[in-house]
């Protein structure tokens, strides 16, 4: 038995997670005048050592291949030495588990910010439609709260981070507060004007850069590395953005490699403190609070409240509902490429721009009846980047021959293929959650999560779609549509777009919901789950942005209800 | 190229803001230095390596620009084989490399690096049909079997010539020559982003420290 260590100290508020939720609640608790106690999984990250902005694949011994100098496999090796500390699929001691015939990628960070220091920064607002999609259709649920919820706290939350965009009245991405958007890169007004011949919406992308300076931030330096991460944070991380206003105060105590394990509640039915391993002594430690926060990402949070079963909630906390773990959704992904011989006469000319798309097709036919429901839009990029490991595989792979001849053809082919991202809504459904594999700890003796996945067909009917529009604009450009090589590969794994949640829903109904409209768990008044878990539907708009709007909600209102006393 | 990272679309191109990244700027030379420095192969013997650095430099040949050797493509291949290869793996390869000088000692009674250019060519021209037909025996083969499978059974990917073309392509068009002199990137920040402008039109074009 492990000797467990209880901190004598009671904080207002414990929050687990520093990513886009435990960042935002860190600021806005602690600028309220909150005692905060935040602990992170990971390590600190310090950017000016951690980031890799700036070098070129020669500067790194593997091209900015693996990391640390080990090859990784599989979907795993992305650039790996380049991105900043990130997370991986698999965790060395933190394993999960896939249930049979179920395949489930599960993407986890543990550092500081979590998976916002190399996100894609993509910032697209929930249309009021997302969130009543189920009057509009029937399928799935409303949620408990309407977009006029929770518009004030976009605007909060872009006022403050710095999102650029441009006003385009569009029913299914409504505008925000923007700043002034890059201009195109050539391949994307080439593909623009595809858009326009064949009616698909290409409009400025909307992503969390700062094109002007920003609260004492520095505008983009157009280095397209954001990925990266940014030293000088011109672009949105928590570590950078959140985080440190919330030290400023004084009031933030931070407690890094501490990983939850169970939520403990006292006899009145509230958490009274989070028990938790601290990974340099592997010791037990507890810490105590008068309300806790989770932002430990959604299926994380789903985790610790499963792991905290009690006489009171035999069933995992605040899960009296049976709901925690159900309802698990992602993002429907499907991708294609186009290549473009005409783009290898194009002059030199600057492609940097900032780290990700300048254009993309928000949801444009949700004025008729398609043959699925709900939406997607699409994200794409191309041209002539930094070439990176594995670059010209496909000349490799395709071209007989070598010296001048194969020399000559990768030059020909240097920046002529584009690709594209179609990124959609997926409708719940019964084969899809997380639940306790009864049969595993991870190396603290923490039981994992296993995973049960099933696409519907309503997914499957998308993708196929997403693939007919990519092949549509690429000869509407004058190109030829790259048949995927993997024909099941049409649309992605369950997990692979990182767009994981609802495990831990909000609901106006106590029996079908575990949390309010407040993010406020029914059960537990003193408990708040501000992470993706929370989400009812999972919207063709990137998560990211909402989390941070529903969190920065939520803690006003944590604030308000401790100031009348009802925490 | 992986058309299925999805990652891709935000991994952009590299390049030096002119304003605060000296610092940045050194430590990539640092350790673009350090490599420079460790010149001697760790898993090559001399002769594989001359062996391989005249394979490389005869798939990626100088030619208006630098080719694979001024790239220190042999100098990647060897770091290669040295940290990421499994044994097996790693074994495969030399004993293809040991095969090539093996046939050119039948044809030509002299190691492949002894050979003259032409006979070189003979050899690595007769590597490359071989690597042809055997993508060919591939399709041919399996022809209910998906893409897909096909794609994780083939032997191709164990070829010895498809490596060797494979790690080429990646150590030179990833090296300082093959970007900056062989695709023509600057490899200095480009100023302020100007949108679809041809370099030569482009204000702060040469702002580079």
């Amino acid at each position: 038995m492990l000797q467990v260590i209880r901190s004598p100290k009671v904080y207002d508020v414990c929050i687990i997670g520093s990513g886009a939720a435990g960042g935002t609640a860190a600021k806005i608790l602690t600028e309220g005048g909150l005692n905060v106690v935040l602990l992170e999984a990971g390590p600190p990250v310090v950017p000016a050592r951690d980031f890799k902005e700036h070098m070129w694949p020669y500067d790194l011994p593997h091209r900015g291949e693996g990391v640390g100098g080990k090859h990784r496999d599989g979907i795993e090796s992305v650039n790996d030495e380049f991105l900043a500390p990130n997370g991986f699929w698999n965790i060395e001691g933190e394993p999960y588990t896939s249930a049979p015939g179920s395949t489930f990628y599960w993407f986890r960070s543990r550092i500081v910010g979590g998976r916002t220091n190399h996100w894609g920064r993509i910032a697209l607002r929930f249309a009021p439609v997302d969130f009543k999609a189920r009057s509009h259709d029937g399928m799935g649920d409303d949620w408990p709260i309407t977009y006029e919820d929770v518009a004030p706290y976009y605007d909060k939350v872009e006022s403050y981070i710095g999102v650029f965009g441009t006003k385009e009245n569009i029913p299914s991405a409504p505008d925000g507060v923007f700043l002034p958007p890059p201009k195109p890169r050539c391949t994307e007004v080439f593909i623009k004007r595809a858009c326009d011949k064949i009616g698909v919406t290409c409009v400025p992308s909307r992503l969390a850069i700062i094109t002007k300076p920003h609260n004492g931030r520095a505008a983009c330096h157009y280095c397209g590395q954001c990925g990266r991460g940014c030293i000088p944070a011109s672009n949105f991380s928590s570590s950078q953005v959140m985080i440190p206003p919330a030290q400023k105060t004084g009031r933030l105590t931070m407690i890094t490699e501490a990983m939850a394990r169970e939520l403990m509640v006292g006899k009145s039915g509230k958490v009274e403190a989070v028990s938790y391993i601290d990974k340099k002594t592997r010791t037990e430690q507890q810490v105590r609070a008068r309300a806790v926060v989770l932002g430990a990402s959604a299926c994380e949070s789903a985790r610790l409240l499963l792991n905290s079963r009690s006489p009171l909630f035999p069933d995992g906390l605040a899960n009296g509902s049976g709901v925690v773990g159900r309802y698990l959704t992602d993002s429907v992904g499907s991708n294609g490429a186009g290549y473009f011989p005409q783009l290898a006469k194009i002059p030199p000319h600057n492609h940097d721009g900032v780290g990700g798309m300048h254009l993309y097709m928000p949801w444009w036919k949700y004025d008729r009846k398609n043959e699925f429901l709900r939406g997607y839009h699409i994200e794409f990029g191309g041209g002539r980047f930094m070439p990176s490991v594995g670059e010209f595989d496909d000349v490799c792979e395709q071209f007989e021959g070598y010296g001048a001849s194969l020399k000559k053809k990768c030059r020909d082919s240097y920046g002529t293929t584009i690709g594209f991202a179609g990124r959609g809504e997926m409708i719940p459904n019964p084969d899809c959650y997380c639940e306790i594999d009864p049969n595993q700890v991870d190396e603290w003796g923490i039981p994992v999560l296993r995973f049960h996945w099933k696409w519907g067909d309503n997914e499957l009917a998308m993708a196929e779609d997403m693939q007919n529009t990519f092949r549509q604009i690429v000869e509407a450009a004058g190109g030829t549509y790259l048949e995927s090589r993997l024909p099941e590969s049409h649309i992605s794994n369950g997990g692979e777009i990182i767009h994981e949640l609802g495990v831990v829903r909000m609901g106006s109904d106590p029996r079908k919901s575990a949390l309010n409209g407040y993010s406020q768990a029914h059960e537990v008044k003193n408990l708040f789950v501000t992470d993706a878990a929370s989400f009812v539907s999972n919207a063709d708009k990137n998560p990211t942005l909402t989390i941070m709007a529903l969190c920065w909600r939520a803690s006003e209102y944590l604030l308000s209800e401790a100031k009348k006393g009802n925490i | 190229m992986k058309r299925r990272d999805a990652l891709k679309l935000i991994a952009g191109a590299a390049a030096l803001p002119a304003f605060y990244s000296q610092d940045l700027f050194a430590l990539g030379r640092e350790i673009h230095q350090q490599l420079a420095s460790a010149a001697a192969p760790k898993t090559l013997n001399p002769h594989q390596n001359a062996t391989i650095t005249a394979i490389a430099e005869m798939i990626i040949p100088a030619t208006d620009t630098p080719g694979a050797k001024a790239a220190r493509v042999p100098e990647f291949i060897d770091l290669i084989l040295t940290e990421w290869c499994t044994g097996d793996d790693c074994g495969q390869f030399l004993s293809g490399l040991a095969d090539t000088d093996a046939r050119s000692r039948k044809t030509f009674s002299k190691d492949f690096v002894d050979c003259s250019s032409q006979q070189q060519t003979e050899l690595l021209t007769a590597l490359d049909e071989e690597l042809t037909q055997l993508r060919e025996a591939n399709v041919r083969g399996r022809p209910h079997a998906s893409a897909a499978r096909r794609e994780l059974e083939t032997p191709v990917e164990r070829n010895f010539f498809y490596i060797m073309k494979r790690l080429t392509l990646i150590g030179y068009y990833t090296s300082e020559v093959g970007w900056t002199k062989e695709l023509g990137r600057p490899p200095v920040h480009m100023g302020p982003y100007q949108g679809c402008v041809p370099l030569a039109d482009a204000p702060g074009k040469t702002n580079a420290s």
